[in-house]
């Protein structure tokens, strides 16, 4: 539970950090470019070209990253654990019809896919959360598919169909809560997984513009001035490290809550 | 066999073996002689099978073992692998439950069993060959030049035991360790792997240590028997006094079990037997057929064959047959499981719809059904309270909580469960625990039909006798009726009235359950009654010997009668005509022979 609990504290920092601090992540002050770390002046992780100080970008950027994070990971959870379970659960045409149109959005390429709505519509925060959501919860759909293609021919499924329970309950109540282990170790998966697509598209232009900061725009920022200045790369890529390292080992954690059988 | 004075073959002195949760064998001690035949006896969880693993250096490293193992004098235990191969095999050979987990899925049967001697060179590879081709050729696998290529897939479960205990014997072990080497297979199966074993003792001069909770399978094979229970020795002697005069009462308890004395539970008298009450569960021309696909070509696979029968209030009516009769699509298609079900079924009187889906809620209460296994027929992530409360939930969505409560309490006294129960996980309860939720779940409707598939096969004998008993009080108590599929004739004798005896998807035999076990009419029938190990009854051997293959594939039924290439009385007609299920005075046979033949025991 360490790791939730340094999670935490990254996101509190990182909404509170900026209150603090007696900068602004988005003023420039082009006398104080390039500058290293250091206590006095309050800028604690140096400032960027711009002479804007790194502390409070990359806690800014922390907080754009966690959001896309849990949201690209709710969209997943609840568009694919309900998807892949009615699928699933119902199987026979209904499955059939509902994985083909899975299929056929898997087949697109979800850059291509992100590049076309940019064109279409505006650049915005909210864009860049469909995007990844559209594409994270097709792997969830799937694997809750899987599962409950497997949990449904189990016994105690089977006893709960002699004794009458509906079938919108046996999704409910037998179903979902046995596939909530596999979901929470997936999810888990998802949430690094969609942090890294979303620095990944901030990094190639296409996600959070400037002045705004995520992880991913000031790791690419940082990395044009890494002999000048490497805490400008540093701060934002250990940051980003150390959440992803956590949010695995909370999945492991939670999968272990979840699960009856771990209860002593 | 000889005791022969001198060192013991094996000698165990106060062996024990502990996990971080307790001990589960406690200074066990115990000896084997050359040649001699031993058996270790207990329930699950009684810690035999760790004593084998112990012997065999097999336990894993989280185990913490003391005291001595001795085999020929040298102590085994914390030898290091190198030590413990050259014993392995070559001295001491172990036969598992499983045979499909213990054979490498992707080495022919041939190359497993020649291995073994190019690993311990005790071959070249043309002699390892052919004595692995003539140990498949002893151990009675039929056609075995074929089968050295086969993989173990394509081998049935008995086949596949047989290949198993070539491949203990290939290198000529003084001691074969056999742990459970019967319980996955089918009755009949199982007589003939018994027979095998005590041939192959005979022939061999092996010492046999045979690892079981099944006493019936000690008494043909063993003269020395001994009782564990939590890892304590609580009984030991002659497998014929223990038999006769047991001093515990756990070791009663397993003899009873084993059908050794006969009678000690026997069928309530039927409620109404004046053949005018209604039919209960009425079943008429059920077939199954299920699609099968194998390599691109569908087949038809007709698991269940045209049948009819009926179940009275409050009659128990078994229906027997070995794995692959169809018993099971049977039952399934009884409750509504099976959309392959074609045929007609009614409850008092009122036709049923096929899918249970489809099926009335006041028709559904009243059929219900237990599981074979009870740890999966209970949901995982919910509580025992939760379980038993469940159906009350979905067909009286109007009860008040508390009175609800004091229903599933209720239930769970009468099933004989303690409410703490209530709070507990299907994981965290034992076999027979669990089998009771799932029966207090059924019951808790007040159900007019009860069907148990196989619900009492995964448990201990003597929790077995225990949930039988359970279920007898039940049918007193509230004139159930019990649909009752089972492979064990046993449970026939202590619970049916009527017995219906399927094979590869027909009924062959309909009879009153005591009129079974006098006189079987139809030659399946006595085989299945013969090859309960502890029937001592004379002239088995060549009956067996003539029924010594298994069930042909349901893919290709034999023409004529399904049972002639095993029956030992067949005659031509048996090949080219199937015989019709024709009435007798006490039930039906589908037989040719039926009224030349008397297999009276």
């Amino acid at each position: 539970m360490a790791s939730a609990t340094v999670i935490g504290l990254i996101a509190v920092i990182s909404i509170v950090g900026p209150l603090l601090s007696p900068h602004s992540h988005t003023m420039t002050n082009l006398d104080a470019r390039l500058l290293a770390p250091s206590l006095s002046s309050w800028q604690l992780f140096g400032t960027d070209d711009l002479g804007r100080d790194v502390f409070v970008r990359t806690l800014a950027g922390t907080q754009v990253t966690l959001f896309v994070a849990f949201v690209a990971s709710a969209v997943s959870l609840i568009i694919g654990v309900s998807y892949g379970a009615i699928a699933g659960y119902f199987g026979g045409a209904v499955d059939a019809v509902m994985m083909r149109i899975v299929d056929v959005l898997y087949a697109l390429p979800y850059i291509f896919f992100v590049i076309l709505l940019m064109v279409v519509f505006e650049r915005s925060l909210l864009l860049v959360f469909v995007a990844i959501g559209a594409v994270n919860w097709l792997d969830m759909a799937r694997i809750v598919r899987g599962q409950t293609l497997s949990l449904k021919e189990r016994e105690f499924v089977q006893a709960a169909r002699l004794i009458g329970v509906s079938r919108r309950s046996i999704v409910l109540r037998h179903i979902t809560p046995n596939l909530l282990g596999t979901v929470i170790v997936y999810l888990t998966l998802t949430i690094p997984h969609a942090i890294l697509m979303e620095s990944f598209l901030s990094f190639l232009g296409l996600g959070v513009q400037e002045p705004d900061a995520s992880l991913g725009t000031l790791v690419n920022a940082g990395a044009n001035y890494l002999e000048q200045a490497p805490w400008m790369l540093l701060a934002p890529a250990i940051l980003l490290a150390i959440m992803l390292f956590c949010f695995n080992f909370l999945g492991d954690g939670l999968r272990d809550l979840a699960d009856p059988r771990k209860h002593k | 066999m000889t005791y022969s004075a001198g060192t013991p073959l094996l000698e165990l002195r106060e062996l024990s073996v502990s996990y971080e949760d307790g001990p589960v064998v406690d200074k066990l001690s115990f000896s084997l002689h050359a040649g001699e035949a031993l058996s270790l006896a207990g329930e699950s969880g009684s810690g035999k099978s760790q004593t084998a693993l112990a012997i065999m250096g097999l336990l894993p490293t989280n185990a913490k073992v003391s005291g001595q193992v001795l085999f020929d004098g040298h102590n085994l235990l914390g030898a290091g692998d190198a030590m413990l191969n050259e014993y392995r095999a070559r001295r001491m050979a172990m036969v598992f439950q499983d045979p499909m987990a213990a054979l490498n899925p992707y080495v022919t049967i041939g190359n497993q069993l020649r291995r073994i001697l190019l690993e311990h060179r005790l071959a070249d590879k043309a002699e390892a060959r052919r004595r692995s081709l003539a140990m498949l050729k002893r151990v009675g696998l039929p056609d075995a030049e074929r089968q050295y290529s086969a993989y173990p897939h394509e081998l049935s479960g008995g086949m596949r035991q047989r290949a198993l205990i070539a491949a203990a014997l290939i290198a000529e072990p003084r001691l074969l360790i056999a742990d459970e080497p019967t319980t996955a297979l089918d009755v009949t199966v199982q007589a003939q792997i018994l027979r095998l074993l005590a041939e192959l003792r005979q022939e061999t001069n092996v010492a046999l240590l045979l690892i079981t909770h099944d006493l019936g399978v000690v008494s043909t094979n063993c003269e020395r028997l001994m009782v564990i229970d939590k890892g304590q020795l609580i009984e030991q002697g002659a497998t014929r006094e223990v038999f006769a005069n047991p001093s515990q009462p756990r070791t009663a308890k397993m003899v009873i079990a084993a059908g050794g004395l006969i009678g000690a539970c026997s069928p309530l008298p039927a409620t109404s037997s004046d053949g005018k009450t209604k039919e209960l569960l009425e079943v008429q021309n059920l077939s199954v057929t299920y699609l099968e696909r194998t390599g691109g070509r569908r087949r038809r696979l007709h698991a269940v064959h045209d049948i009819s029968l009926s179940v009275r209030p409050g009659e128990t009516v078994a229906i027997v047959g070995e794995s692959g009769s169809g018993k099971s699509s049977l039952a399934r298609a009884v409750v509504g499981l099976l959309p392959e079900a074609a045929g007609s079924v009614s409850l008092a009187g009122e036709t049923l719809q096929r899918l249970v889906g489809s099926r009335t809620k006041s028709m559904r209460r009243k059929v219900q059904m237990v599981f074979q296994d009870p740890v999966a027929s209970l949901d995982p992530a919910m509580p025992v309270g939760s379980i038993v409360a469940e159906p009350l939930l979905v067909h009286e969505p109007s009860m008040s909580r508390t009175v609800r409560t004091r229903e599933v309490t209720d239930m769970l006294l009468r099933v004989g469960l303690t409410p703490e129960l209530m709070t507990r996980y299907a994981h965290e309860l034992s076999g027979g625990q669990a089998q009771r939720v799932a029966i207090a779940r059924a019951l808790i409707l007040k159900p007019a039909l009860l069907i148990c598939d196989e619900a009492v096969a995964a448990l201990d004998s003597a929790v077995r006798l225990e949930v039988l008993g359970l279920l007898q009080a039940e049918q007193q108590r509230a004139g159930l009726a019990l649909l009752v599929i089972t492979h064990d004739l046993s449970v026939v004798q202590q619970l049916s009235h009527r017995v219906l005896i399927m094979y590869m998807g027909r009924l062959i035999e309909v009879t009153e359950g005591h009129e079974l076990f006098r006189r079987p009419r139809h030659p399946y029938s006595r085989l299945l009654l013969d090859s309960i190990p502890l029937a001592r009854k004379s002239g088995t051997a060549e009956l067996l010997a003539a029924a010594a293959g298994e069930p042909a594939s349901i893919l290709v039924p034999p023409t004529g009668c399904v049972f002639h290439p095993r029956c030992a009385h067949r005659v031509d007609r048996c090949r080219e005509q199937r015989p019709e299920l024709l009435t007798t005075d006490t039930g039906a046979v589908a037989c040719h022979r039926a009224a030349e033949l008397d297999l009276s025991l």
